[in-house]
């Protein structure tokens, strides 16, 4: 299947929705590249369905605009934007055959008849459902549909493509093989996809740019990676992966490192340039699990903290334990499983470590 | 509900309901002997069984064109009531503000007025209009009181509809009309063809607006049978009658039929 001509830009610019006093989406600006993959994340109430929504023309923006390329769309009725939808539910119309459904589109645009057999048949080519063309949307399991809803949403060669919560409905282990599949799909046919989630992994694990939402606002927006080593609030930092929060007062600065106070004990961390905040105002850095490890006591390091073990959990790969410690209170920190040596017990003391480096600086909230 | 939760229900309350059920019931079944009378006034048959009166309904003129006149009139105004109703309640479920609540309320209105009231009302109009006693003037009558029961059984079928359906749909690039036809309609049949078939019941054996509106010239069955018992009481009304009752029940095991399929 080929990309329409014309394949442009989305331009999201200052958009805000209201129902009654609540503020569903909240001066949202944002670029959707042609071609990419991006997903808006973020917790249930957080506006991502409503600006989704809004993209299809289902939500008429209170204000702001959306245009697609040059073109202004903000007001163009639904029907007349050509953009896939996989609704979540997949909405297939459940008095037609696999065949009519993804048909549907193509028959409403007057297609003509042999047009219509060979694109429906190559769109369920694409999604391996040619042999349950005759088939009616319930006797087809799960994952089935939701390939069916793919097909019919891109069929017609829309702008772009939008996924509201697709994977929602199935279980873990196919979720994670239709990720794979919507990825490999994605890479063959080239087309934007716009995806909401409130899946972090499944954000992480699919995404080429993630736009996090909260409260209606977009609060950072970037690749995984990008957003996973440097969030920009702290929201953003446990939302997407855990993260422990360090607060402290910066005491002085130590070549490019801060050194920061807690309890009785002194930190550093590697911050440099313009983002580095002055001797005595409050900080807050977030450290992830995975990025302390367990030290013989007395090792030299940048950051060393004693503390009890309180919990732990064994997860096959990894064990994540909860450390009671005296500056932070509880720390989670996750260790290899085969770098651990013996198994931690519930009392234990130890020291833990990290690097200057290890820890990202993020504003409260 | 399930068939096996009948084996709870105690032999009181199992009793009661027969005994509800023949009461309801047994009192049609009269018509059925009274129909095959032999005697020349409605009666039991006393010395034997005669099927003389299903012969004279079957070959007299009045009896055949007044089920001809009430058949085109119960089909005209189905369909009117069933289009407009239709057409009501999915306009009702689209806007689904206090409007369309009370819109929806005033639909009930012809089935909640005293019948003779509403004849009465529909009598004085007609005057005006010069619809007495023509076929237009007793099937508008008759589609406007059969309105509810299309708006009725339309609007739950549209409680059980799924809005992304309609939203797939345009997303789809289907336009209301194509939305309209393609998938509300097709989803919501059930409904409708119950609504219709409550509808052609209701104009099929209507008696009161037929005994002010209609004269002469159309003369519906309901009203020939009401004539039949005031004036000579000819066992041929039994006749007609259990066709009638054998007719209606018909029908609402095709509504139950329609009905479970699509639950099924």
């Amino acid at each position: 299947m080929s990309v329409s001509e014309g394949h442009r830009n989305l331009n999201i610019t200052g958009v805000e929705k209201r129902f009654g006093s609540f503020k569903a989406v909240d001066n949202v600006s944002l670029t959707v590249e042609r071609g990419e993959f991006l997903t808006l994340l973020g917790p249930s109430g957080s506006g991502k369905t409503t600006l989704l929504m809004m993209i299809a023309g289902f939500v008429q923006p209170d204000k702001g605009s959306i245009a697609l390329g040059a073109e202004q769309i903000t007001h163009l009725p639904p029907e007349r934007r050509d953009f896939g939808m996989v609704f979540q539910g997949y909405a297939l119309f459940p008095h037609l055959s696999v065949f009519d459904n993804v048909a549907f589109p193509l028959k409403v645009r007057k297609k003509p008849r042999a047009e219509i057999e060979e694109r429906v048949r190559s769109a369920l080519d694409l999604v391996q459902l040619t042999a349950q063309m005759d088939r009616l949307p319930r006797q087809l399991s799960g994952g089935q549909q939701q390939r069916v809803a793919l097909a019919r949403a891109m069929v017609f060669t829309p702008h772009l493509l939008l996924l509201d919560e697709p994977l929602s409905a199935l279980d873990k282990k196919l979720r994670a093989e239709l990720q794979e599949e919507l990825k490999r799909l994605h890479r063959k046919v080239g087309l934007t996809f716009i995806y909401v989630t409130h899946d972090q992994d499944e954000a992480l694990s699919m995404s080429d740019r993630i736009a996090i939402m909260r409260d209606g606002q977009l609060i950072q927006h970037g690749s995984p990676a990008e957003l996973y080593e440097n969030p920009s609030t702290a929201f953003v930092a446990d939302f997407l992966g855990k993260s422990n929060f360090l607060r402290g007062r910066v005491e002085t600065h130590a070549g490019d490192d801060i050194v920061f106070t807690s309890g009785r004990g002194r930190f550093r961390q590697r911050i440099s340039g313009a983002k580095r905040p002055p001797v005595g105002s409050e900080i807050a850095i977030a450290l992830r699990p995975e990025k302390i490890s367990i030290v013989p006591p007395g090792t030299e390091m940048a950051n060393t903290l004693t503390g009890t073990v309180t919990e732990w959990n064994y997860f096959g790969s990894e064990f994540r334990l909860v450390v009671s410690t005296q500056s932070f209170g509880s720390v989670a920190v996750a260790i290899p499983t085969w770098k651990s040596g013996v198994p931690p017990e519930i009392g234990q003391s130890l020291t833990l470590g990290w690097d200057a480096q290890a820890g990202m600086q993020v504003a409260e909230s | 509900m399930s068939q096996t939760g009948f084996g709870n229900i105690s032999v009181m309350t199992r009793s009661l309901a027969w005994v509800i059920i023949c009461f309801l019931v047994l009192p049609i079944t009269v018509v059925f002997a009274v129909s095959v009378t032999d005697k020349h006034y409605l009666s039991l048959p006393s010395e034997g069984v005669s099927f003389q009166y299903y012969t004279n309904l079957l070959t007299s003129r009045e009896w055949l064109g007044s089920i001809g006149q009430s058949f085109i009139i119960a089909c005209v105004s189905t369909l009117i009531a069933g289009a407009a109703g239709t057409l009501c309640a999915i306009g009702c479920w689209r806007l689904s503000n206090r409007a369309s609540e009370a819109i929806r309320l005033l639909m009930l209105v012809p089935i909640m007025v005293p019948t003779i009231v509403y004849a009465l009302g529909v009598y004085q109009f007609w005057i005006d209009l010069r619809l007495l006693d023509t076929y237009t003037g007793v099937i508008i009558a008759h589609a406007v009181t059969g309105v509810p029961y299309v708006v009725i059984t339309v609007s739950t079928a549209l409680a059980g509809f799924d809005q992304r359906l309609e939203q797939a749909s345009l997303n789809l690039g289907a336009n209301m009309e194509q939305t309209l036809r393609l998938v509300i309609i097709p989803n919501i049949m059930p409904g409708i063809a119950s609504g219709l078939i409550f509808a052609f019941i209701h104009s099929w054996d209507e008696l009161v607006i037929a005994l002010f509106v209609a004269g002469r010239g159309v003369f519906t069955l309901p009203r020939r049978m009401w004539d039949g018992i005031n004036e000579h009481l000819d066992p041929t009304m039994a006749a007609v009658a259990a066709v009638l009752i054998l007719l209606t029940v018909g029908l609402l095991f095709i509504d139950i039929y329609i009905r479970s399929r699509k639950t099924a």
